[in-house]
């Protein structure tokens, strides 16, 4: 059973889909593209998954994570191949702004993923269980009864106040 | 290393010695997050450091260039997920975040208002003047990204590449050439990216090591002390701006600023540098008076908090020596101490009663301007024994009598057939009651 992210995001400053299209321009360029993490101020990054994280793509090459538009309840499933992540209290500058979306550029993030390949899928079929909320140590007790609870629409999901979330796939 | 230990240092220095000693970094990041421009005062706290050589050698460097060189591939492990790092590191890390942030807001904001190419060199000068580093920028999208290309120990003067091109790869080489060819020159000191145009800003002065001397010294006398308020304050000939920039972005209080120079086209280029270099609410707010002409009391209405000046500091060999030139504009710009004797006369209508004026002048006319102080007003040389430059202003090298009636002056000395004189910063005050 491996445990994969979902980020979430909305095309907030471009055109609709276009976060999505920028990326797929930049992977269709150079074969991979970067993804700024934007937490939510009172989120805390989650170091040890995304070092468990790292460790798999050291293994494994990569891992597989999916992407949230909550604006348009769309889902991605997406490969990232690197993980760079800000020291603690602190954010970072894209690590190569030719393979990000300059709308990127100007900002800093907590985190950063560098994608290879951006599907867009079809949640209902990937049966997915709530694993964690690792951004919300604080809300954990809240968030208990959701815990290996089967995710049951991108609805439910967006009602939560996180960027990340921990999930697995129900292989049952 | 010029470090006057402002408050600032202070207070940065009281959080870095508290991080080492802990082992908690998150301190340090906060504090460079909420003071303005930290990362100049953070390089100045760190390489003050007795143990700085160490920290580096601890860290797989073998000096603070060596460092520079692999700060990229570098900066990718300490945010690799796997690998713990040191305080130290991280330490180090957000100091060249911070740097690689401003510079990016500095190069985007010059290049949509300044007209900076789309790529080129940069001069950053930090570490109270020990430290130029070259960094090459190139603005692929709307961004720029940077590369670290050579670093100048103890710069003597702006463009002191020539040790470093014959100490160069081929690679650095083309860059520095290339730099040197562009025909613009960018300056990034203390938060402020001056952009001087040589085909437009026809005779625009600077950014000299001169300037950049004022600017270290306004930074950490004036901008740095929680106690200084300037209100408004003037800046006789003003040339690309960059002291004029730096006072309009490093004084919060600030309600005017005033800046004259002789020359049109440096009015222009310090207009452009203050809009590049301001946020556009500031820029629309503060009251400025870009005045083209010659300095005289007449154009100054105000007295001023604070006042600055370079002037004219190369002593003519007699009053008429100016008139033997054809070019007589260049020769009154570098040469001849009159101006110094017109600001003198008109401190006392100029300078707020509790306002100081600081002077840049050399060692060829220190007693000079020493001697024509008014007698109510009091002297300070923050840098006792002055700073060391390269002299090479070509009007005076190219004239053996006038240079020789300097050195035996003895205010320039030769060092391995290299002239130096030395700077000295002078602020002038009114004396206290008591002190009269």
């Amino acid at each position: 059973m491996k445990n994969r992210i979902i980020l979430r995001f909305r095309d907030l400053i471009t055109e609709e889909d276009g976060t999505i299209n920028d990326h797929l321009s930049l992977i269709s360029m150079y074969g991979e593209a970067w993804w700024g993490w934007w937490m939510k101020q009172d989120e805390t990054p989650p170091l040890q998954l995304f070092r468990s994280l790292a460790e798999i793509i050291e293994k494994e090459g990569y891992v597989t994570a999916y992407l949230f538009q909550t604006g348009l309840l769309k889902f991605y499933q997406v490969k990232i191949t690197k993980i760079l992540v800000a020291p603690p209290k602190n954010k970072i500058g894209t690590p190569n702004p030719e393979k990000s979306p300059s709308y990127y550029h100007r900002g800093r993030y907590p985190a950063w993923f560098l994608l290879k390949e951006i599907l867009e899928v079809e949640f209902h079929t990937l049966f997915l269980n709530y694993s964690d909320f690792p951004t919300r140590p604080e809300k954990q007790e809240s968030y208990q009864k959701y815990k290996s609870q089967n995710i049951s629409s991108l609805t439910e999901l967006k009602e939560f106040d996180v960027t990340l979330w921990s999930v697995y796939q129900n292989e049952n | 290393m010029i470090n006057l230990e402002s408050d600032k240092f202070n207070e940065i220095n009281a959080i870095l010695l508290s991080c080492i000693k802990s082992g908690n970094y998150t301190d340090w990041a906060v504090a460079l997050e909420r003071i303005e421009n930290s990362h100049n005062d953070g390089f100045l706290n760190l390489m003050g450091l007795t143990n700085f050589s160490d920290i580096l050698n601890s860290l797989g460097f073998e000096n603070l260039k060596d460092w520079f060189f692999q700060v990229d591939e570098w900066s990718e492990e300490i945010c690799d997920p796997r690998k713990d790092s040191k305080p130290e590191a991280l330490i180090l890390h957000q100091l060249w975040n911070h740097l690689i942030a401003n510079l990016t807001n500095s190069v985007r904001s010059a290049r949509l208002i300044g007209s900076i190419p789309p790529k080129g060199g940069i001069l950053c000068y930090f570490g109270g003047m020990t430290k130029c580093i070259i960094i090459k920028y190139e603005i692929t999208s709307e961004y720029p990204k940077f590369q670290f290309i050579d670093m100048i120990d103890n710069p003597k003067s702006v463009f002191d590449f020539w040790s470093l091109i014959n100490g160069s790869d081929l690679r650095q080489k083309n860059i520095l050439k290339e730099i040197l060819s562009t025909g613009h020159k960018l300056i990034y000191q203390r938060g402020v990216l001056i952009h001087v145009d040589r085909r437009k800003d026809i005779d625009v002065f600077g950014p000299t090591i001169d300037t950049i001397l004022i600017t270290e010294i306004l930074s950490q006398q004036i901008f740095e002390s929680n106690n200084t308020i300037i209100e408004n304050a003037l800046e006789i000939g003003c040339g690309n701006g960059l002291i004029t920039v730096s006072i309009a972005r490093n004084c919060q209080n600030l309600k005017l600023l005033q800046a004259i120079d002789i020359n049109f086209n440096s009015i222009v280029c310090c207009q452009r540098n203050l809009r590049s270099n301001l946020h556009l609410h500031k820029y629309g707010l503060l009251n400025k008076f870009l005045v083209y002409g010659q300095f005289k009391k007449s154009i100054v209405d105000t007295k001023f908090d604070l006042i600055v000046c370079n002037p004219p500091y190369i002593p003519f060999i007699n009053d008429t020596f100016s008139k033997f030139h054809s070019n007589k504009d260049y020769f009154e710009a570098v040469g001849g101490l009159t101006l110094i004797d017109e600001i003198m006369e008109t401190i006392p209508s100029i300078l707020h009663p509790n306002g100081k004026l600081l002077l840049l002048v050399s060692s060829v006319s220190l007693d000079y301007t020493i001697a024509r102080i008014p007698q109510n007003y009091t002297y300070d040389l923050p840098l006792n024994e002055g700073f060391e430059v390269i002299f090479d202003v070509e009007a005076v090298l190219n004239n053996k009598e006038w240079l020789n009636f300097l050195i035996e002056s003895g205010g320039i000395s030769i060092s391995k057939e290299i002239y130096f004189h030395k700077l000295h910063p002078i602020w002038i005050q009114k004396k206290l009651d008591n002190e009269k």
